[in-house]
C-alpha cells in the first residue's frame, strides 16, 4: 500500500524559512575573514598630536570603522582612538594627543568594522618617519658684507634634528633656486647685486639624524631684500633700451667731435718748430723757411701783402741861392716853386 | 711664584679637560652621522646579505641603547659572495667602538640591560631598520 504523499501546506511551511532566508542579504554573503580595504595613514605633526586619516569610500557600504592603537612594549594595551575625525557624519580619522607619542617605539593602528569585528586590518608605524614639523618661522636677514648676505630662521621642535631647503630667486629670475641646509639654522648668499629684489623660503625636514621622514613641512612665509627701483626698470623697458642706446652714440659722438676739432686746429694753428730740426732748414729744405715750418702754401702766400702803396720822399725846400745836388732816389734838385709835387713811386709785392 | 705656576697650571688644566669634553660629545655625533650613512649603504646591498636570522633589538628600554647597540655590532654581517669586499668594508666600519659620552663616564652603577640572546632575531633588511632606529634614536637624545 503506497503512503499518503505529503500535503502541500507542509511543503509550503518549507519554503517559507528559506524565502526568508532570500530576503536578509547579511545571511546569504559569505562571512569569511576579509580585511578592510581602506587604508590609514599617520602623520605626527612637530612631535605636538597624531592624525590618523583613512578613506571609506573604498569600502563596499559606508561604514564607521574604529581605530585602536598600541605599543608593542607595552603589553599589548589596546586603546580605542578616543576622538575621532568625521567626513560627511562617517569615521574618517583620529586624532592622538602629545600624551600618546612615543618616537621610537613600534607603533600599531588597527581598523576594523563594529559590524563585522573579522573584518579589520594592522599596521606597524615608525613614528620617527612619520614626523611633519611646523614651517620654520622668525626669517631674518643680515648683511654679512656689502655684498653677502645671511638669511636665519627658527623651528619650533628640536631643530638639531631638522634639515631644510631654502628656496631664492631675483625680480629677473623665472624659477626658484634651491639649497640644501643640514641642521644649521642658517643659509648665506655670497654676492648679491643691489639693483635686484630677492625672495626667500624655507621649509623643514625630520631627516635623516632623528629620523626619515619623507614629507616636508609646508613652506614658510616669504622675505624679501633688494631694491624696488628694478622692479621699475622692468616694468618700463623701452627706458631702459634708450639709456642703452644714448648714451654709446652720446659717447662717440664726443669723441668723434672732438677728433675733428684736434684735426681743424691742427690745420689751422701751425705746430711751433724745435730746435732738433733746425738742422733740417739747411739740409733739408735749403732755407726754405715755410715748408720748413710746415706752414702751408695757401696760408703763406695769405700772409704776403696784396696792396699796393705809393711811397713819397718829402724833404724840406731849401732855402734860394743854395747849389742843388742830387737827393736820394736820384732825383736831382731843381729849382721848385713852393708847390711842387713830391717824387713818388709805387711799392710793388714781390712775386 | 710658586703659586703664580700652580693657578696656571690649574687654568691650563680646566680649559683643555673642557675642550675635550666637547670635542667628544661633537666625536659621537660625528660617527653616529656616520653610522646611519654606512646602515643606508647596507641597505643598497640587502640583497647581496646572507639572509641568515639575526638578533635585531627593538623597543630598547631608557640607558641601554649602547647595550643594544653592542648586541649589533656583535653580529657580523655577512655578504652572500665571500668575495665581496665592499660588504665586509662597510661590516667593520659598524664594528667601531663608539666614543663616550660625560654622562657615562658619571655613570658609576651598569644598568640590568638585556642581554643580546633576549631580543628578537630578523632577516638583514629588518636587522638594519631596526640598526637605524636605534641610531637616531641615540642621536635624539644626545641633541636634547
Amino acid at each position: 500500500m503506497l503512503k499518503r504523499p505529503l500535503p502541500p501546506r507542509f511543503l509550503l511551511f518549507l519554503q517559507l524559512p528559506l524565502l526568508g532566508m532570500g530576503l536578509n542579504p547579511t545571511i546569504l554573503t559569505p562571512t569569511g575573514n576579509e580585511d578592510i580595504t581602506a587604508e590609514v595613514q599617520c602623520f605626527v605633526f612637530n612631535v605636538e598630536y597624531i592624525n590618523c586619516t583613512w578613506n571609506s569610500s573604498s569600502e563596499p557600504q559606508p561604514t564607521n570603522l574604529t581605530l585602536h592603537y598600541w605599543y608593542k612594549n607595552s603589553g599589548h594595551n589596546i586603546q580605542e582612538c578616543g576622538h575621532y575625525l568625521y567626513t560627511s557624519e562617517i569615521t574618517s580619522g583620529c586624532w592622538l594627543g602629545k600624551e600618546e607619542i612615543n618616537l621610537y617605539q613600534a607603533f600599531f593602528v588597527q581598523l576594523q568594522d563594529p559590524q563585522e569585528p573579522r573584518r579589520k586590518t594592522k599596521k606597524e608605524l615608525r613614528l620617527q618617519d612619520l614626523v611633519i614639523p611646523w614651517a620654520p618661522k622668525n626669517l631674518t636677514l643680515h648683511n654679512l658684507s656689502e655684498s653677502q648676505i645671511e638669511l636665519r630662521w627658527s623651528n619650533t621642535y628640536l631643530d638639531h634634528c631638522l634639515e631644510h631647503l631654502v628656496q631664492y630667486r631675483s625680480d629677473r629670475d623665472h624659477s626658484w633656486t634651491e639649497q640644501s641646509v643640514d641642521q644649521r639654522r642658517s643659509f648665506s648668499l655670497p654676492s648679491v647685486d643691489g639693483q635686484k629684489l630677492y625672495t626667500f623660503r624655507v621649509r623643514s625636514r625630520h631627516n635623516p639624524l632623528c629620523g626619515s621622514a619623507q614629507h616636508w613641512s609646508e613652506w614658510s612665509h616669504l622675505i624679501h631684500w633688494g631694491s624696488h627701483i628694478s622692479k621699475e626698470s622692468i616694468e618700463t623697458p623701452s627706458l631702459f633700451a634708450l639709456e642703452a642706446v644714448l648714451i654709446p652714440l652720446g659717447s662717440m659722438g664726443l669723441i668723434i667731435s672732438l677728433i675733428c676739432v684736434y684735426c681743424w686746429l691742427e690745420r689751422t694753428m701751425p705746430r711751433i718748430p724745435t730746435l732738433k730740426s733746425l738742422e733740417d732748414l739747411v739740409t733739408e729744405y735749403h732755407g726754405n723757411f715755410s715748408a720748413w715750418s710746415g706752414v702751408s702754401k695757401g696760408l703763406a702766400e695769405s700772409l704776403q701783402p696784396d696792396y699796393s702803396e705809393r711811397l713819397c720822399h718829402v724833404s724840406e725846400i731849401p732855402p734860394k741861392g743854395v747849389a742843388l745836388g742830387e737827393g736820394p732816389g736820384g732825383s736831382p734838385y731843381s729849382h721848385h716853386s713852393p708847390f711842387w709835387d713830391p717824387p713818388c713811386y709805387t711799392l710793388k709785392p714781390e712775386p | 711664584m710658586q703659586w703664580v705656576v700652580f693657578c696656571l697650571t690649574v687654568i691650563f688644566s680646566g680649559v683643555v679637560a673642557r675642550r675635550s669634553s666637547h670635542q667628544g660629545q661633537d666625536l659621537l655625533l660625528i660617527r653616529l652621522r656616520h653610522l646611519i650613512d654606512t646602515v643606508d649603504q647596507l641597505k643598497s646591498y640587502v640583497d647581496d646579505l646572507d639572509p641568515e636570522l639575526l638578533p635585531a633589538p627593538e623597543d630598547v628600554k631608557r640607558h641601554c641603547e649602547r647595550s643594544a647597540f653592542s648586541c649589533f655590532q656583535k653580529v657580523q654581517l655577512k655578504s652572500a659572495n665571500p668575495g665581496d669586499n665592499k660588504i665586509n668594508l662597510l661590516t667593520k666600519q659598524l664594528m667601531r667602538k663608539l666614543p663616550p659620552t660625560n654622562a657615562e663616564r658619571k655613570q658609576k652603577q651598569r644598568l640590568m640591560c638585556p642581554s643580546c640572546d633576549s631580543y628578537e632575531k630578523k632577516p638583514p633588511k629588518e636587522f638594519l631598520e631596526r640598526l637605524k632606529s636605534l641610531i637616531q634614536k641615540m642621536i635624539h637624545q644626545h641633541l636634547s
